[in-house]
């Protein structure tokens, strides 16, 4: 007799990269203390000054509340009806103060409730997942997704016993590091396994099939709670000329940065928030 | 269709693996299965003799490759699925979508792909649904275990059942190591094996499939194949499959595929689907 299990490891509830309650950063005091040298920089504390890190002379870092299930927003509930917004850091809001980050920005325009299901290091895969997991504990009837980078692509294995996402561009990949491990297999190897991913990466076929098919499965969750989708790909991530954009602010050197120096800051969420803002007026 | 527009990239794009399904092959392997007494009591006993002469399944084929007529818009429904809905072995007129088509009163078209995953399901729907608008799509989740992964510029479907693998590919054969290609093998095979990943493919595909329906105003019915490996960990519905076979003595026969039929001609209308039984 065959003993049938049921499998419902997606819902498992997974660790997040931030712990419950409210942190500074990722990696504490460590990288505060690295921000603190940086600042002593003439350029870097330009930099923080445009994008308002800077206040009364003293560096003022964002801080960030998480919920219990690991997400930059508040608790689950079903009470109001809210938004869902979906990315990666950009959308998470990392080093940046929340009141400035573009689910914020669109939550306040729609006086709803944001539910910030985006995860740092997130790709849409990972996106689709939490959508799938969290859309039974809160109501929502529009779903803003910041199409995260075409580059990173979720895997399973064994090891790490969690789901995760994997950076093609970086051969020094947790990804190829627990690859490395686990087959016990020389660096010649990952080498050669870094190219593969690498074509596949650049294969625009193959991004086209990753990125839609995901989009398609959100939109399918999304009517099935009677809400509509609006969706933009985080141009930072895209070769320009792979994907047909349309309304979309071009980068501009003019964009300042988010604390870390390495996020695009506040300049960029708000642009992104208006042209979410655009899309729900058409 | 609301999806990211690519410049150089779109659905009509992808291949579909195996829509020429070994023609050659698949006539050769029929004649020798009378030839062995082991087939040739199966054959007999599900009804491959026609006046004690054997007679084997004939493949029709349209111009895309599928086991369908040409496609047209009219009052009618898509069969997706793989083998077991492609009816390999089988006679199209026992296959569960003209038992369907029996049952419903209205024109099937069969694409089912043998071999197919249920990724796969989703990208044939995606490119021909259009050229068919149909009432109804009925799917037939293929083993959640197959997968549909990028292989030399356009998409392969992984699929370890019958051992195509990357050491395999010819082409990747002139860019790496013999050791790499076996690594990637192993990779793939415990990614395929992996819970997490099919579970993800169930939910991912009939999300996106349910999204092309809703967008031509079909609606989906889908049941998780009760016959698949994936039987082990995900509930399926309690079905008899084995008391009938194909010709080829692997497939699951007419019993079966009218018991599948049966399914869905009772829950064509229902608002229940098989999400209750993962």
């Amino acid at each position: 007799m065959i003993v049938r299990k049921t499998a419902k490891t997606l819902f498992r509830k997974q660790p997040s990269v931030y712990k419950p309650g409210t942190r500074n950063y990722r990696h504490g005091k460590e990288e505060i203390l690295e921000l603190e040298k940086v600042i002593k920089d003439k350029e870097s504390r330009a930099n923080l000054n445009r994008g308002g890190f800077i206040v009364n002379n003293k560096l003022v870092h964002p801080t960030y509340t998480i919920n219990n299930d690991g997400f930059r927003c508040n608790e689950f509930h079903k009470k109001s009806t809210g938004i869902v917004t979906l990315g990666c850091s950009d959308t998470f809001g990392e080093y940046q103060f929340l009141e400035k980050t573009w689910p914020y920005l669109v939550a306040s325009h729609l006086n709803q409730e944001c539910w910030n299901l985006s995860s740092p290091g997130g790709d849409i895969g990972i996106n689709y997942i939490h959508f799938l997991r969290y859309s039974k504990s809160i109501k929502f009837d529009k779903v803003f997704i910041l199409i995260p980078s075409p580059t990173r692509e979720i895997y399973y294995k064994d090891f790490g016993n969690k789901l995760t996402t994997r950076q093609f561009i970086k051969n020094n990949d947790k990804y190829y590091r627990q690859i490395k491990q686990n087959y016990n297999i020389s660096d010649k190897i990952i080498k050669e396994l870094h190219h593969h991913d690498i074509d596949k990466v650049q294969n625009d076929l193959n991004r086209m099939f990753y990125i839609n098919s995901y989009l398609e499965a959100i939109q399918g969750l999304a009517k099935k709670n009677n809400a509509k989708v609006y969706f933009i790909p985080n141009i930072n991530y895209f070769k320009k000329d792979c994907i047909v954009v349309k309304d979309f602010p071009d980068k501009q050197k003019t964009y300042n940065l988010a604390c870390d120096l390495v996020h695009a800051g506040s300049t960029f969420q708000k642009k992104i928030a208006d042209s979410f803002i655009k899309k729900l007026r058409n | 269709m609301a999806l990211l527009q690519f410049t150089n990239a779109s659905f009509n794009d992808l291949q579909i693996s195996k829509l020429d399904w070994s023609i050659d092959r698949r006539d050769a392997k029929q004649n020798d299965f009378f030839k062995s007494p082991k087939y040739i009591a199966n054959a007999k006993q599900n009804g491959f003799y026609k006046n004690n002469k054997p007679l084997p399944p004939t493949y029709k084929r349209n111009k895309y490759g599928f086991r369908s007529d040409e496609f047209f818009k009219t009052d009618s429904f898509i069969a997706l699925g793989d083998s077991n809905t492609y009816g390999a072995y089988q006679y199209e007129e026992r296959t569960w979508p003209s038992y369907l088509t029996e049952s419903l009163g209205i024109k099937n078209f069969n694409l089912g792909v043998p071999g197919a995953s249920i990724a796969q399901c989703y990208v044939v729907l995606r490119k021909y649904i259009d050229l068919i608008r149909p009432k109804y799509v009925f799917l037939l989740i293929p083993n959640l275990a197959r997968n549909y992964t990028w292989l030399d510029d356009n998409y392969y479907g992984y699929n370890i059942e019958d051992e195509s693998t990357f050491s395999d590919n010819t082409a990747l054969k002139k860019k790496y190591s013999k050791d790499t290609l076996l690594i990637l093998d192993s990779i793939e095979i415990d990614s395929t094996n992996s819970l997490e990943l099919q579970e993800l493919n169930y939910y991912k595909y009939t999300d996106a499939i349910y999204n092309v329906c809703e967008e031509y105003g079909a609606k989906l019915v889908y049941l998780l194949n009760p016959s698949c490996p994936h039987r082990h960990y995900f509930r399926v519905q309690n079905m008899v499959v084995d008391d009938s076979y194909a010709l080829d003595y692997r497939h699951f026969g007419h019993l079966y595929m009218k018991r599948i039929a049966d399914y869905f001609f009772k829950n064509y209308d229902s608002k229940k689907n098989c999400e209750d039984f993962i």
